[in-house]
């Protein structure tokens, strides 16, 4: 117990002063994220909602496979990403491997599925009559889509809080195609990771903590989100 | 005019609406009736561009907007009463500020700031209405308007209605308002 304690009060002192490996760590792993989801959303927000609206033709298949690119793992897709930007791949010329970009583009292909297929299930239930209560009224296909889109806004932020949450919490991607240098590319998991690997068990617990509070504070902003809409 | 040749609609192995002609002159004032299930708001539907028939034309309906469908239970979108309005308004390139102006003619000018998400049903449909003629119909459907509503939104969707100088297609089981020229009955 005495080893818990000292590598928790270990890492809540490095917490609150601020180490600056740590704190380059939640910024890594913010900026990544927050690219990456924001990237993939613009367009999988919108995909998804139009799947589920207008069924358009091969739906059912776009859907499934939106369903299998949730459940691959992100080491798969850091493998992928990886084949596409080392020296020998066809992306290699860029240099971008072992950089934040690279991270970004493996947590676009982690969001871009989770976010289309929560986007999807969202709508697919959706009364009818929102979209047609926009269509009758004249709005054009893209701006109905955007009326509905707006109906469901707290069901969309929930889905990027929950994209949110699977792509700062990754760790394939950030070792595959990060690589995790030290104040360059390491994210909080990536830490975490690092310093269990050296034994030190405190300054792998202070990431763990900063991953708990942004967790808690993304699910207490979806409960907001959710009082909101029931009211 | 708008002129509906051997409509048929399924779904699945049931026939909702088999209407071998129908003519509508402009601004001419129908009724449609019919028992529950005839096919009166399957009718509405394929005429407000909303669901396309199995077999059968159906030629001379103006586009989305020109043609406006007031459901039997109209959906209420976010926000309030006034915003409801306001957004069928802007679709029409209008000030959103005649909002109001278009909830007074149906003596809903009270509900302007109530979430309608907390509307009844029958302050719905007066809000509804309103923001159906808010957009600017050449022709409004509507689907059992006058279903639920008390007294005071009796006489206020008939005011508006008969106010109302487009063509007006109006399904009912039984429609009996006195300003339709003609009545078509669906069977089941």
């Amino acid at each position: 117990m005495e080893f818990l304690w000292d590598g928790l009060v270990e890492a809540l002192q490095l917490v609150a002063r601020g180490d600056p490996e740590v704190l380059h760590a939640v910024y890594v792993s913010l900026a990544c994220t927050l690219t990456a989801v924001t990237l993939a959303s613009l367009v999988a927000l919108p995909y998804g909602a139009w799947l589920g609206l207008y069924r358009p033709r091969y739906h059912r298949v776009q859907v499934f496979l939106l369903r299998v690119g949730m459940s691959v793992p992100t080491v798969v897709i850091g493998l992928l990403v990886f084949g596409f930007l080392s020296r020998a791949g066809p992306f290699g010329g860029a240099d971008l491997l072992y950089s934040k970009s690279a991270i970004i583009v493996g947590e676009i292909l982690l969001a871009f599925p989770i976010a289309g297929s929560l986007a999807h299930g969202a709508t697919a239930g959706l009364d009818r009559r929102v979209v047609e209560t926009a269509l009758t009224l004249g709005a054009s296909r893209p701006r109905a889509l955007l009326t509905v889109l707006s109906e469901i806004r707290s069901a969309l932020v929930a889905a990027l809080l929950a994209t949110f949450g699977r792509c700062i919490t990754e760790l394939g991607i950030a070792m595959t195609v990060g690589g995790n240098l030290l104040l360059s590319t390491r994210t909080l998991p990536s830490t975490i990771q690092h310093e269990l690997g050296r034994g030190d068990f405190g300054k792998a617990v202070a990431p763990g903590i900063v991953l708990l509070v942004l967790a808690a504070l993304a699910a207490a902003v979806t409960q907001w989100l959710s009082r909101e809409a029931r009211e | 005019m708008i002129r509906v040749h051997n409509l048929l609609v399924r779904f699945g192995e049931v026939t909702a609406l088999d209407l071998p002609s129908l003519t509508i002159e402009d601004r001419e004032r129908l009724g449609i009736a019919g028992p529950n299930g005839s096919g009166k708001s399957t009718l509405l539907r394929v005429l407000a561009g909303l669901l396309l028939p199995t077999s059968g034309t159906v030629e001379g309906v103006p586009r989305p907007g020109r043609v406006v469908l007031l459901h039997e239970r109209p959906f209420m979108l976010r926000g309030t009463a006034m915003d409801n309005v306001a957004y069928a308004l802007r679709l029409r390139g209008r000030p959103a500020s005649a909002a109001a102006d278009w909830l007074e003619r149906l003596g809903a000018l009270r509900l302007a700031e109530r979430p309608a998400s907390a509307l009844s049903s029958g302050e719905r449909r007066r809000v509804a209405l309103a923001r159906a003629l808010a957009a600017g119909p050449e022709v409004l459907l509507v689907d059992e308007p006058l279903a639920g509503l008390d007294t005071e939104g009796l006489s206020a969707v008939r005011h508006a209605l008969g106010a109302f100088e487009g063509t007006l297609v109006f399904a009912a089981p039984d429609p009996e308002e006195a300003s339709l020229e003609r009545v078509v009955r669906l069977v089941r």
